[in-house]
C-alpha cells in the first residue's frame, strides 16, 4: 500500500499519471513471465498488476482468458504467483505490485494466510474481479488491513456510491474505474465517456482513480492520462505473449524486447500528457 | 460475482419478490405453463420396475410430458415472464444441456422477447436438431470456441449479460449462480413437490420413505415440499462419470470442497489451489462443478443424502426403463433411476419411493459414437 500511495503522491507532484501494466503471471511460461516483469520495470512502468491464473476467468475477454489458460498449462498457481513476486522483489524493491484475480484461489488458500503470504512476498494491494467489496468485509478486509495491504474497489457505471466508495480498513490503493460494462479487451471507449465516469468517481472517493479496459495504444493511453491518475493497460500487453507463442516461441529476448518497446512508447505518451491538455481534447474520441 | 452485476441482481430480487405478491403474475404464469404441459403432471406407480426389483413401490413423477423437454420449463417460463414484467426486451442463456435454451427460445418468442443463446461449438455440432429448432423460434445461437476454457458457454453468456444488462436479463436453467437465481429457480420448480405431496395424500398414501432425484432444479423443487418432514429421506444423485478420480466425475455435493464459483458460495470441485476441475458425465446436464447452494446447505445440515452413480450404471438404468416401463428418460434421470432401484431392492413392499422422470434421452444420444453401448442397444 505504501509503495502505491507513494507512487501516486510522486506522480501527482509531477502532474502526470501512473502507467500500470497487467500481466498474467506464468504466461507464456514461468521463466518468460519473470523476464518480462523485469523488462517492464526496466522500460519504466510505474506499477505492475499481476494476474494470478484461474480456470474460469468469467469477466475477462478472450485474450486474457487464453493467457490464464497458457499460464495454467505451464503450471502457474496463486502460490506460484507469490513465489514469482518474491523473486521479482529480490531485484526490484520499490515498484508497486497489485495482485489481480478471482476469489476462489484466495478462498482456497485461506484469506488470512493469503494476506500474510502476499505481504511477505512484497505485494501492495489486491483486486478481486468477482468479489464485491461488501462481501470481503467479514474475513478478507481485516486480514488485508492487518498486513498493511489494501483491496482496490472496482467502479462500473451502473454502481451506486456505497458499492465502490467504501472507506474501511483494508480498502485502498486506488479506485479502479471500468468506464463501460463488459469484459476486458473490448473496443476503445470514447474519451468523453471516460471523462464523465472519472468525474463521477472523483465525486465520491478521495482515492486516486485508475482507468482500465479498452486502452490499446500510446494515443489512447495519453488521452486517459490527461484525466485519470492511473492508466491501466492489459489486453494489449497480453497480446504480445500470444503473438510470440503463435510465431513459434522464438527467443525470450525477442519477447522481452517487444514488450519493452511497447511499454517505452506508452510511458512516453503518458509522461507527455499533462492534465491541462485535456481541455483541448475533451469530447473527442482518442486517435486510434 | 462481478460488482457490476450487484445493481442488476438487486433489481431482479426486488422485482421477483414483488411479482410473487401479485396474483395476476401467478395467473399469467399458470396460463403459460398450461399451454406447454398440463398440470398437475401424473404421479404413476412404476409397476414393471417395482415387480422386477421386488422391494419398495416406485412412483414416477412424470415431468417428461411436454415437447420441449420438461426439465426446465417451469423455471424458464417464470423467468421469461419476470423479464418481460421488468421491461427487458431480450433474454440470454447458456445451453449446458440445450433443453433449457430450447424452452427459453420458445417462450421468448411467444412473449415477444429476443433470445440469445451461447453454446459450445462442440455442442452445436453434436446437437444440430436442437440448434435448428432454436433458430425456428428466431433465437440467435452463438457457438463459443473457448478452446477448452471450462464452462465457456456460461462465461460467454455472462459476459454478454454484463455488457448488456440494461436491456437483457439472464435466465438460469439450474439453481446455481448468484442470489437470487437459486431461489427463483427453486420457487418456480417447487410446484413439482407440492403436487407430489397433494397427489399422495389424495389417494390415501403415506409420505414416501425416500425421494430420489438427480441434482438440479427439479430435485430442489421436489425436495423443498418435504424438507420439513424428517421421515422422508431426500437423496440427491450425482454423476459419477467414469471414475471418482478428480476430473472424471460430476459430483460436487459429494466430493467437492467449499468454494466460490459464479457468484455462489457452495461445494465446488476444485484442486488444492482453488482451480475449478473439469467435470465428466454421460449426462451433459449434470456437468457443472458447483452444487446448488441450497442442496449443499441441506447436506451440510445432514438433511440431504447424496449418491454417486457412474455412467455405466445410468446407462444400465436406461435399459431397464426401456424394458420395464417403455420410457426413454434423459440420462440425468437415469442416474436417479439407478440409485432408486438400488434403494427399492433394500426396502419392504409397503415402502414408497418417488423418482421424477425428466426429459428424454434423445439429446443425450445425439452425436454419440455408434460404438457407444447405449446407442447400440437402444436403437436395436
Amino acid at each position: 500500500m505504501n509503495r502505491l500511495a507513494a507512487l501516486f503522491e510522486r506522480r501527482r507532484a509531477k502532474q502526470r499519471a501512473a502507467l500500470i501494466g497487467y500481466f498474467t503471471v506464468g504466461d507464456p511460461g514461468p521463466e518468460e513471465s519473470l523476464a518480462i516483469l523485469f523488462a517492464a520495470a526496466a522500460a519504466g512502468i510505474d506499477a505492475l498488476e499481476l494476474g494470478f491464473p484461474f480456470s474460469d476467468p468469467v469477466l475477462d475477454g478472450t485474450a486474457i482468458q487464453r493467457a490464464h489458460r497458457r499460464a495454467l498449462a505451464a503450471g502457474a498457481s496463486l502460490a506460484g504467483t507469490l513465489t514469482m513476486v518474491e523473486r521479482f522483489r529480490s531485484r526490484v524493491s520499490d515498484l508497486p505490485i497489485v495482485l489481480m484475480g478471482y476469489y476462489n484461489p484466495v478462498f482456497a488458500y485461506g484469506p488470512q494466510r493469503f494476506a500474510r503470504a502476499a505481504a511477505a512476498a512484497g505485494v501492495d494491494a489486491v483486486i478481486l474481479a468477482d468479489l464485491p467489496i461488501h462481501e470481503a468485509a467479514e474475513e478478507l478486509l481485516p486480514a488485508l488491513a492487518d498486513n498493511g495491504l489494501g483491496m482496490i474497489p472496482l467502479y462500473a457505471p451502473n454502481l451506486e456510491p456505497p458499492d465502490y466508495a467504501v472507506s474501511a480498513p483494508g480498502v485502498g490503493g486506488f479506485l479502479y474505474c471500468i468506464p463501460v460494462l463488459g469484459p476486458s479487451g473490448g473496443p476503445p471507449v470514447p474519451i468523453a465517456t471516460i471523462a464523465r465516469e472519472v468525474a463521477r468517481c472523483r465525486m465520491h472517493t478521495r482515492l486516486p482513480v485508475g482507468v482500465g479496459f479498452g486502452i490499446r495504444n500510446p494515443e489512447s493511453a495519453a488521452a486517459v492520462a490527461r484525466i485519470a491518475d492511473g492508466v491501466i493497460v492489459g489486453s494489449a500487453l497480453v497480446d504480445h505473449m500470444e503473438r510470440w507463442v503463435a510465431a513459434g516461441a522464438r527467443s525470450r529476448t525477442a519477447l522481452c524486447e517487444g514488450v519493452s518497446t511497447f511499454i517505452s512508447q506508452l510511458c512516453a505518451a503518458v509522461g507527455e500528457a499533462r492534465p491541462a491538455d485535456f481541455e483541448a481534447s475533451a469530447g473527442h474520441a482518442p486517435r486510434t | 460475482m462481478p460488482p457490476s452485476l450487484l445493481p442488476v441482481l438487486r433489481r431482479l430480487e426486488a422485482a421477483y419478490l414483488e411479482a410473487t405478491r401479485d396474483s395476476s403474475f401467478d395467473v399469467e404464469l399458470q396460463r403459460l405453463l398450461g399451454r406447454s404441459v398440463e398440470r398437475p403432471t401424473p404421479l404413476e406407480v412404476a409397476g414393471g420396475m417395482t415387480r422386477r426389483l421386488g422391494g419398495a413401490t416406485i412412483h414416477f413423477k412424470r415431468e417428461d410430458q411436454d415437447p420441449s423437454g420438461g426439465t426446465f420449463i417451469n423455471a424458464v417460463v417464470g423467468q421469461s415472464l419476470l423479464a418481460r414484467r421488468m421491461g427487458y426486451r431480450h433474454v440470454v442463456a447458456d445451453a449446458g444441456s440445450g433443453d433449457t435454451a430450447l424452452a427459453l427460445a420458445e417462450m421468448a418468442q411467444s412473449l415477444g422477447l429476443r433470445c440469445t443463446v451461447f453454446m459450445t461449438q462442440a455442442e452445436t455440432r453434436r446437437r444440430t436438431t436442437l440448434v435448428s429448432r432454436m433458430h425456428a423460434y428466431q433465437a440467435t445461437v452463438h457457438a463459443v470456441d473457448g478452446g477448452g476454457t471450462l464452462h465457456e458457454a456460461m462465461s460467454a453468456a455472462w459476459q454478454y449479460w454484463v455488457a448488456n444488462s440494461e436491456t437483457t436479463s439472464y435466465v438460469a436453467g439450474a439453481p446455481i449462480g448468484p442470489h437470487p437465481y437459486p431461489l427463483i429457480v427453486r420457487d418456480f420448480q417447487a410446484v413439482i413437490g407440492r403436487e407430489v405431496r397433494a397427489q399422495l395424500l389424495e389417494r390415501g398414501d403415506r409420505l414416501p420413505q425416500a425421494i430420489v432425484a438427480a441434482t438440479g432444479g427439479v430435485a430442489l423443487g421436489l425436495f423443498s415440499a418435504f424438507v420439513d418432514d424428517p421421515s422422508v429421506r431426500l437423496i440427491a444423485v450425482e454423476g459419477g462419470g467414469t471414475s471418482l478420480m478428480p476430473g472424471h466425475h460430476a459430483a460436487p455435493l459429494t466430493l467437492g470442497r467449499p468454494g466460490v464459483l459464479h457468484g455462489a458460495k457452495t461445494s465446488v470441485l476444485q484442486d488444492e489451489g482453488g482451480q475449478i476441475l473439469p467435470t465428466r458425465s454421460v449426462a451433459s446436464s449434470l456437468m457443472y462443478p458447483g452444487a446448488a447452494p441450497e442442496l449443499a446447505w441441506w447436506r451440510q445440515r445432514g438433511r440431504l443424502e447424496t449418491w454417486v452413480v457412474r455412467d455405466h450404471q445410468a446407462i444400465e438404468a436406461l435399459h431397464v426403463a426401456c424394458e420395464e416401463e417403455n420410457l426413454r428418460p434423459s440420462l440425468e434421470t437415469c442416474h436417479a433411476l439407478a440409485a432408486g432401484a438400488q434403494m427399492a431392492r433394500l426396502l419392504p413392499a409397503d415402502c414408497l419411493i418417488v423418482i421424477p422422470i425428466v426429459g428424454s434421452c434423445d439429446g443425450d444420444m445425439d452425436g454419440q459414437r455408434p460404438s457407444h453401448p447405449a446407442r447400440r442397444q437402444v436403437t436395436a
